[in-house]
């Protein structure tokens, strides 16, 4: 019988590897990205072995380590280089999930273990030849302990992980080094004498759902090789997304602007299949592709996005950090509830709600006869007069300097 | 570093064009006049496919510690990264 496997590539360094895949002359060096940021964002092998440390401020790399060579980011090639490296894991895996710039998730089914290592040479084998960078690869039954085995031997390793060896593995994985966990997870099973993946997954079920978490039940299960579908991939479930990106900028009225009018285009797609979210999942990305990310939970669902915008501006405040420059934003809706089933008004707000939701109705009825800019949002008014205006986008041809 | 295409859908991009057949292209810029005879000049930039098999007539892109530099293809050369691909020439 076929096995679900899941594959987890992971790009070695990445961002320093990019700079050597464009720069031979950087080959087989220590370096470190981030330059006009004054910390380091990435570092290769060599400058990691040295000593250099992911958020050590330049001033002391160059002290410490003066051979130590500083690149300033080039996050244009970084995006081409893993765009292409997800192209190339889609060749041969099928429902590929990019879960950041330089990771992502795929299936195999098989029932052969040699079938899932020629796969992971194969893949291994492109990258390297195409890409001129390396990837580890994890293959495991989910993704927790895919992730187990893409830590295992890095750089340019390939460990799968079997039913048969995962206790062996997880022995010697600690606890905090487990997806997922976190600081404060860690913290808290440690207090209960939980060290090793391995002491966490052998707990009795009574004690997992009496003592835990959901995240912590979550990844017993996933560490017991039972898949667990995660409220992170509401992308695969049925939802609506809808994401732009502009040219940079740290000023926050735009970028809730351009979140609002994610929000009113993602409502108007829900509103034209009858779908009603109950959650909304909104993220902003940095120009150093640093994803900030928030879930908002409505007690009613519905879709018309002037009452999701007093939330939207709530967790927006929270999450957004005013020394990062953003250039992209994207809103999920999710959870649905169809319209025609009526929810019983618990906090007599579903006046107001119809009222809005009418309100809506008219909206597009007039959007549809006067185009999708005759009415819209106050908040999205910055975002809308940018509409149609000319949004670069590199060509995706990496440029890789001079031959002589 | 990256070269900027307008997002009009009406339009051809350049890459959709030069990218047609090739799986890992990548654009290289001629230094110097050392390949003149073979009619390729200071400035132009070259289309290259890394990963390519080169075959006999074939232009290279080998890379040592002195950076990226183009060759004729010969059994044994080392560090053969790339194929040259195609040529484009920005005419004064």
């Amino acid at each position: 019988m076929n096995h679900t496997w899941v594959i987890h590539i992971d790009g070695d360094a990445f961002f320093a590897s990019v700079e050597a895949a464009n720069n031979p002359r950087l080959r087989g060096k220590p370096i470190v990205t981030g330059h006009e940021r004054g910390i380091a964002t990435a570092m290769s092998y060599q400058a990691k072995a040295l000593g250099v440390t992911r958020g050590m401020p330049m001033f002391q790399i160059r002290k410490l380590f003066p051979q130590v060579i500083i690149a300033k980011s080039d996050y244009d090639s970084y995006e081409l280089y893993s765009k292409r490296m997800i192209n190339i894991v889609r060749r041969h895996v099928s429902e590929v999930h990019e879960y950041s710039i330089d990771e992502c998730f795929g299936i195999v089914l098989t029932d052969k273990l040699e079938k899932l290592q020629e796969i992971g040479k194969i893949i291994k084998k492109e990258i390297r030849s195409e890409l001129y960078i390396t990837v580890t690869i994890g293959i495991a039954l989910t993704r927790v302990l895919a992730k187990v085995a893409s830590k295992w031997h890095k750089p340019d390793g390939l460990t799968i992980i079997t039913t048969e060896t995962a206790d062996e593995f997880l022995m010697r994985t600690q606890i905090g080094a487990i997806w997922g966990i976190g600081r404060q997870g860690t913290i808290a099973l440690r207090d209960d004498d939980i060290q090793t993946a391995y002491d966490l997954k052998s707990l009795p079920r009574e004690l997992i759902y009496t003592n835990y978490h959901k995240r912590v039940r979550e990844i017993w299960h996933e560490l017991n090789g039972q898949k667990v579908e995660r409220d992170t991939d509401h992308t695969h479930s049925k939802s609506i997304i809808r994401s732009r990106s502009f040219p940079q900028t740290n000023n926050k009225e735009i970028v809730f602007a351009e979140l609002s009018n994610n929000l009113e285009i993602a409502c108007k797609r829900a509103r034209s299949v009858g779908l009603k979210p109950r959650s909304v999942y909104l993220f902003l990305k940095s120009t150093d592709y640093r994803y900030i990310r928030a879930e908002i939970s409505l007690i009613d669902p519905t879709y018309a996005p002037s009452l999701i915008i007093p939330h939207l501006r709530k967790y927006f405040i929270d999450i957004f950090e005013p020394e990062l420059s953003y250039k992209s934003t994207g809103v999920t809706l999710a959870s649905f509830v169809p319209d025609h089933i009526g929810l019983q008004d618990l906090f007599g707000q579903m006046t107001n709600t119809t009222d809005h939701e009418h309100l809506f109705d008219t909206i597009d009825q007039i959007s549809d006869k006067f185009g999708n800019n005759a009415i819209h949002l106050a908040s999205s008014m910055n975002s809308k007069t940018r509409s149609g205006s000319f949004s670069p986008k590199p060509l995706c041809i990496p440029f890789l300097g001079v031959a002589i | 570093m990256a070269f900027y295409v307008s997002d009009n859908p009406d339009l051809m991009t350049l890459d959709q064009y030069l990218l047609a057949d090739l799986r890992a292209a990548y654009l290289l810029q001629m230094r110097g006049s050392r390949l003149e005879h073979i009619g390729i000049y200071d400035g132009d930039y070259l289309v290259v496919e890394r990963g390519a098999l080169p075959r006999p007539s074939d232009l290279v892109v080998t890379a040592d510690e002195e950076g990226f530099s183009i060759q004729e293809f010969s059994e044994g050369i080392p560090n053969v990264e790339a194929v040259v691909k195609s040529l484009i020439r920005k005419f004064p």
